[in-house]
């Protein structure tokens, strides 16, 4: 098998040369920022240029030889210049060694030592012999005598395309009920997971766009909890998705369009406890989010803020962050308090009281909308409970909050 | 009142309100039935109360389910809460399945609880579905025991139980499924619901609370509310006994 030739471009108008690589090479890398390295296989080399003169301007540089040292070169010093293959070493002899300042990580202060050694050319650097050259150079000395031989010091990285995921299907009849719906939407899944998979990729999120029989368009957007690649699991996401929020009438057409991310891997740990399999996980939020509804699930995060009761609900994420410190048992517990919501009206009546402590007045939000300001008090009634009872100054009411217990 | 089955075996049949001395007499398990409540495995999770975790040799036991009961203010819901704190900081996934929407996440949060690790699952709201709170809780914690590694599940009744009668084989599934796991199954409750299902019964009752005077403070000249002291009784699961358990803030 030959081995790949590479051309070098260089031009003025880097975004066009980036627009222009998918049209040309399936492997391009963008090098030196304004340069563009094709990897080609020889029979289409000369495809390729002439191509390629049509796409470029006039005053691009072009270089072509069989290692990318050398194509760039080639390109830099002598532009249109193709390097047979095996030529290379002959075509950089003359050619002056200040175009190693080309490359990243070369200092100048290394350029003018060759200098005042008199080593003009790369022809110059590679024939030095190597062990001198380290023992006064260091590794850094290898390295420039490599590159003076056209020889390439670092992989090729090849810019991957975007690719876009997405499945389509085009239906001959109105599908109405959500069993055929799940066997049509299970194929596209998995048709689709496989392409992630083989691009090592897993989805992220997931957009369901129907459309239906009146001509409206139906979307839904599921966000899943981990980024997963089995097709049956995310089946089942969606399904409970469209048994909550199912479209008003039948479907035309289907498209499943995922989000790619890099898969998580999920290890259990012998010294962290056990937390549940995220793709469960995944799949039992979205079996509550069905029974209770999403806004009435997750993780209270408490705000920064004195007015009572603030919280806002976020989702439940396995984040893999350390467990925190244990807590240190005590002899006693913290007193919690259970909250109605609402807060109840009441009519105070003094003989119920046995005990009482307060007011803890509070106020805030005053200067905007939504204030708030209360005399809260603590009491036990006859009754056996202890309640946090308020005054509310702006309701002229009294309230309970809750009842310790 | 207990009906003898057989030599080996008898089981209690008692519908009354339970106080601590006449519950203790009545609940009689001398040896494996059907119905065997028994944990699996024997790992526990400390309720990070000293005394409570003496009398329960070492606190709770995972793979069970354990009732927790009381009447208003006793305590409960502190006791329940100090576990649901020691699991989530050890890392663990904790679930609270809130029929009355009662839990306070400021509270919770200086409990000790880490909020991150806590899901919350609050029932009462019937917009979306219409479905019964307490009908809705049992759903959820079904559920949540299916699915797996939760470190506590914790479903809160103890204020809506008035029209819902929850059939006790319904305990008896949910045991079914956490057994042999490193699930803590807590309920709270008001009365006794759980029956034979529950590995461990813990009945808390208030003996006193206690309130500053105003003019015997030195710091505040105001008086407020300290705290609680509770009896934290051990009706089912290992040694029977009890303790005393101050709550306060």
């Amino acid at each position: 098998m030959a081995p790949s030739r590479f051309i070098a471009v260089f031009s003025s108008n880097p975004a066009r040369l980036k627009k222009i690589a998918p049209m040309l090479s399936p492997r391009a890398e963008i090098c030196f920022s304004n340069g563009l390295l094709l990897e080609i296989p020889p029979r289409y080399e000369q495809d390729t240029l002439h191509r390629l003169s049509h796409l470029v301007e006039r005053d691009a540089k072009i270089g072509g030889a069989s290692t990318r040292t050398a194509a760039i070169f080639a390109a830099k010093a002598r532009p249109g210049t193709i390097i047979p293959y095996g030529k290379e070493r002959d075509f950089l002899i003359p050619l002056p060694i200040d175009l190693l300042s080309i490359h990243a990580g070369i200092e100048s202060q290394l350029l003018e030592t060759l200098h005042r050694w008199g080593v003009k050319t790369l022809g110059a650097l590679a024939a030095l012999p190597k062990a001198a050259l380290v023992a006064r150079l260091g590794q850094q000395g290898t390295l420039l005598q490599r590159i003076a031989r056209g020889e390439d010091t670092q992989l090729f990285q090849p810019v991957k395309p975007a690719t876009h995921f997405e499945e389509t299907k085009e239906l001959e009849w109105v599908l109405s009920s959500l069993e055929p719906l799940t066997f049509m939407l299970g194929r596209m899944l998995e048709t689709l997971c496989s392409r992630l998979q083989s691009s090592g990729l897993a989805v992220e999120s997931l957009r369901v766009k129907f459309k239906l029989d009146d001509g409206a368009l139906y979307e839904r957007d599921l966000k899943l909890a981990i980024p997963m690649q089995d097709p049956k699991v995310i089946l089942s996401l969606v399904r409970l998705e469209l048994q909550t929020y199912s479209p008003h009438t039948g479907i035309t057409s289907l498209s499943v369009q995922a989000e790619p991310a890099k898969p998580r891997i999920f290890q259990h740990s012998l010294l962290q406890p056990t937390v549940p399999h995220p793709e469960k996980l995944s799949r039992t939020l979205r079996r509550l989010a069905t029974l209770v509804g999403e806004e009435n699930m997750g993780s209270p995060e408490v705000l920064n803020t004195h007015c009572p009761d603030t919280f806002q609900m976020k989702p439940l994420s396995l984040s893999g962050k350390a467990p925190g410190k244990p807590i240190e048992s005590s002899s006693f517990a913290q007193l919690s308090l259970r909250r109605l919501r609402p807060p109840k009206t009441t009519d105070i009546q003094g003989e119920k009281i046995v005990h009482c402590a307060g007011p803890w007045r509070t106020s805030g939000n005053w200067w905007v909308s939504g204030s708030w300001a209360r005399e809260e008090w603590d009491v036990e009634l006859n009754d056996g409970g202890i309640y946090r009872v308020y005054w509310d100054q702006i309701a002229k009411r009294w309230f309970v909050e809750g009842v310790y217990d | 009142m207990s009906l003898p089955l057989g030599d080996k075996y008898s089981v209690a049949l008692d519908s009354r309100p339970a106080t601590c001395d006449a519950e203790r007499s009545t609940f009689n398990v001398q040896g494996p039935t059907h119905r065997d409540p028994r944990p699996a495995t024997r790992d526990h999770l400390p309720t990070g109360i000293v005394e409570l975790d003496q009398l329960l040799e070492g606190g709770v036991p995972r793979g069970s389910i354990i009732e927790m009961r009381g009447p208003v203010s006793s305590g409960k819901t502190s006791l329940a809460m100090s576990i649901l704190a020691q699991s989530t900081r050890r890392g663990e996934i904790a679930a609270y399945v809130d029929v009355a929407d009662s839990l306070d996440p400021q509270y919770a949060q200086v409990v000790g609880i880490d909020l991150g690790n806590l899901l919350w699952i609050r029932c009462a709201n019937r917009q979306i579905n219409s479905l019964d709170p307490v009908r809705k809780a049992l759903k959820a914690a079904d559920i949540l025991c299916q699915a797996g590694g939760f470190g506590v599940i914790t479903i809160d009744v103890a204020t809506n139980l008035a029209d819902s009668k929850i059939p006790l084989n319904t305990w008896f599934r949910l045991q079914r499924v956490i057994r042999g796991t490193s699930t803590v199954f807590l309920v709270i409750s008001s009365q006794k619901i759980t029956g034979s299902a529950s590995s461990l019964v813990l009945s808390v009752e208030r003996n006193q609370s206690f309130w500053t005077s105003g003019k015997r403070s030195q710091t505040m000249r105001k008086p407020y509310f300290q705290g609680i002291e509770s009896e934290a009784c051990l009706l089912r699961g290992g040694k029977h006994g009890s303790v005393t358990v101050h709550c306060r803030f």
